[in-house]
């Protein structure tokens, strides 16, 4: 029986050439999840590297305005701006138990792979970085980062080049090179074990949180939001409230420009069952399974599929997803900015948009909230600028 | 050991004895067009292709290096339709209606048309054989199950790649229900590779010789008459993809060449029987 499946979702569908490093990295992981030592060094390097326990932080103009109770997850205070160093430290870790040579890695808004050339600079472990290059001119400063941090970065899939052209590349590489390589996917996507590996190391968000929302305000939160792209720093917060049927989990989906394809990268509202990239999950496609081009204002959420456990979620009702547009992003992102004084990443903002739309919807008294600042937003503020300048015109 | 039995197995074994040697070449559908990917099937198989692997274009092809990708981009600038690949089929049937033909396509193609349905249509329109590059063994078995195609398992051969990387445990539960040939890829990688050494397959191919009667036919960056030479002694056939779109890729300017220039290069590549030591 086929192992890795949530439901009706997940699976390995990859060559057959890659299927006994699966294997592989399915024992290691089984093995070391219960090894004390290796939990041991990766707490401490969550807590002496990354900076966590990260802040579970009360919104109070954001509370105002809204007449809630706003907190923000800030896991944009990490060290790399991203929950993306979560996994890296404990991927790269992890390879390095397992005597891997080399790393390598898909990155779309830049975030993972920077947070995995800084793992496995840590780490001392040489690194490449497969990006695509219309991220790439994006986010050209991540794109620098890499390199600074000693990464070997390559640009591919042309001009229009974003994640899954990524991903496809990545794969490619390690169907080269496995046995001495470990690909650290950044994202709850892919064959298994990488699902459920990525969630196990994103799974702290969660923990955290439900300890520092019971601190704070002695019960649970009405409802938690979280952008999804691939998913990890969503189902990073949901796995420690899905067995608490009251907290409504909400996903962010990137709603792009409109719901026409091509022009957003809203796989669960949009898109239907198809196989991508190693797993069976919730894909945008034509009519006879080509995978559309997909397009969102955030390089992090332009992804045509999603993680295979959202597709899970999603079938079961036990979390939502809504589409939140390109421009209502940018609100947030303004938004943000201006009543906190936090600049968000161009993600994390569509989680900012739509706690506000469930808000405005919303009956209750002064709801608890939480949103998940997966990112910080600096890497955006050129992207912004230009769009903005844009608008203008 | 057991004796082949499904329909694509014997099919080969009689080619193979009557010839001494498998020719199997890929031939992504489409590339430049329908029209013209029926002129080279003709081509080739009048050159002595004993099948053709008919290729689906797919917008992720991860398993494919960049000849391939750029031929798949070619194709899907078009649009791919699945009606297009049937009357296709439809047409090289009618004028083959002895030989027996492959169908080369990533898993989402198969999984949207339908798996039962598909097989139905590709048996009845002489394919004999999938090899889909994107489900491994286990996949396989959970989609024969759940969809019902036990019937088609000697009908409709689904084609296992024994890779560099197949450890002993896996080759073994690939051999017990294996069926239509062995997919014998040469190097760790992906399609097309170039400079490739063929020392290490070769040694495989020996192994897997006394394992199994199904025929051994060997894949991936297979472009020169040497290659051939020095795999046959060991191999039953081989496939050679990535070079036929590389030419096409060449001279795709010029139309009324690109059938010729194709047959011409291939006849080069094709070993004579005097050179086979078989």
């Amino acid at each position: 029986m086929p192992k890795g499946y949530f439901g009706n979702f997940g699976g390995q569908f990859v060559s057959e050439l890659l299927m006994p490093a699966l294997e592989e990295l399915e024992k290691a992981f089984a093995h070391f999840r219960r090894d004390l030592n290796f939990q041991r060094e990766f707490r401490y390097l969550l807590k002496t590297y990354a900076g966590r326990p990260s802040l579970l932080y009360k919104a109070e103009n954001l509370s105002k305005l809204w007449q809630a109770r706003v907190y923000l997850k800030r896991e944009d205070l990490l060290h790399t701006g991203s929950h993306k160093i979560n996994n890296c430290l404990g991927q790269v870790l992890l390879a390095k138990k397992m005597s891997k040579k080399r790393i390598i890695a898909e990155t779309g808004a830049g975030q993972h792979g920077v947070a995995t050339a800084t793992a496995a600079a840590l780490m001392k472990i040489p690194c490449k970085i497969y990006m695509g290059e219309e991220d790439l001119r994006r986010q050209a400063l991540n794109g620098f980062r890499m390199r600074l941090l000693g990464a070997e970065v390559e640009g591919v899939g042309g001009e229009k080049g974003t994640l899954r052209d990524a991903v496809n590349e990545a794969l490619r590489d390690w169907s080269r090179t496995v046995g001495e390589t470990h690909y650290v996917i950044g994202s709850v996507i892919g064959p298994h074990p990488f699902p459920s590996l990525v969630r196990y190391f994103q799974s702290v968000i969660g923990r955290e949180a439900r300890v520092q929302i019971l601190r704070a305000e002695r019960s649970l939160p009405d409802a938690i939001f979280a952008c999804v792209g691939g998913g990890s720093n969503a189902i990073g917060i949901f796995s420690a409230f899905l067995k608490d049927k009251q907290v409504e989990l909400i996903g962010a989906e990137a709603g792009g420009l409109s719901p026409r394809p091509g022009e957003n990268a809203a796989s669960l509202t949009l898109g239907r069952p198809g196989i991508l990239q190693g797993s069976l999950t919730y894909l945008l496609q034509d009519e006879e399974g080509i995978v559309h081009e997909v397009h969102s204002v955030s390089a992090g959420l332009d992804y045509p599929g999603v993680g295979p456990e959202h597709a899970y979620l999603y079938e079961k009702k036990r979390a939502r997803y809504v589409a939140i547009s390109d421009q209502e992003a940018l609100s947030a992102f303004a938004l943000l900015s201006r009543e906190e004084g936090i600049l968000p990443a161009l993600e994390s903002s569509h989680a900012v948009a739509a706690a506000q739309k469930w808000r405005e919807k919303c009956k209750k008294k002064n709801p608890l909230m939480i949103i998940n600042l997966s990112g910080r937003g600096d890497k955006d503020v050129a992207e912004v600028q230009r769009l903005l300048e844009e608008k203008q015109k | 050991m057991f004796l082949a039995v499904d329909e694509l197995a014997s099919y080969l074994h009689e080619r193979r004895k009557e010839k001494g040697y498998l020719f199997i070449p890929y031939l992504l559908l489409g590339d430049p067009s329908y029209e013209q990917s029926l002129e080279i099937a003709d081509k080739l198989l009048s050159l002595g292709a004993d099948s053709l692997e008919l290729g689906l274009p797919f917008s992720d092809p991860a398993a494919d290096g960049v000849v391939l990708q750029r031929a798949f981009r070619r194709v899907l600038a078009q649009g791919f339709h699945w009606q297009d690949v049937l009357v296709f089929l439809r047409k090289l049937r009618a004028r083959y209606p002895q030989r027996y033909f492959l169908v080369m396509g990533y898993a989402n193609l198969l999984y949207q048309h339908g798996f039962l349905r598909l097989f139905e249509e590709l048996y009845s329109l002489g394919v004999r054989g999938v090899v889909v590059p994107d489900i491994p063994l286990e996949e396989k078995e959970r989609i024969r199950r759940s969809y019902g195609l036990g019937s088609y398992r000697d009908k409709v051969a689904w084609i296992d790649f024994v890779t560099p990387t197949t450890t002993p445990e896996r080759l073994n539960k690939i051999l017990m229900q294996a069926r239509g040939f062995l997919y014998i890829v040469s190097y760790k990688g992906t399609t097309g590779s170039r400079n490739v050494s063929f020392d290490e397959v070769r040694k495989a191919l020996k192994g897997l010789r006394a394992m199994t009667k199904l025929p051994l036919i060997v894949g991936f960056g297979i472009r020169q008459r040497e290659h051939i030479v020095g795999l046959l002694p060991y191999a039953d056939g081989f496939i050679i993809g990535s070079r036929i779109h590389e030419i096409i890729e060449e001279n795709i300017s010029r139309q009324g060449d690109l059938v010729a220039k194709i047959g011409e290069e291939i006849s080069q590549i094709l070993p004579p029987k005097e050179l086979l030591s078989v």
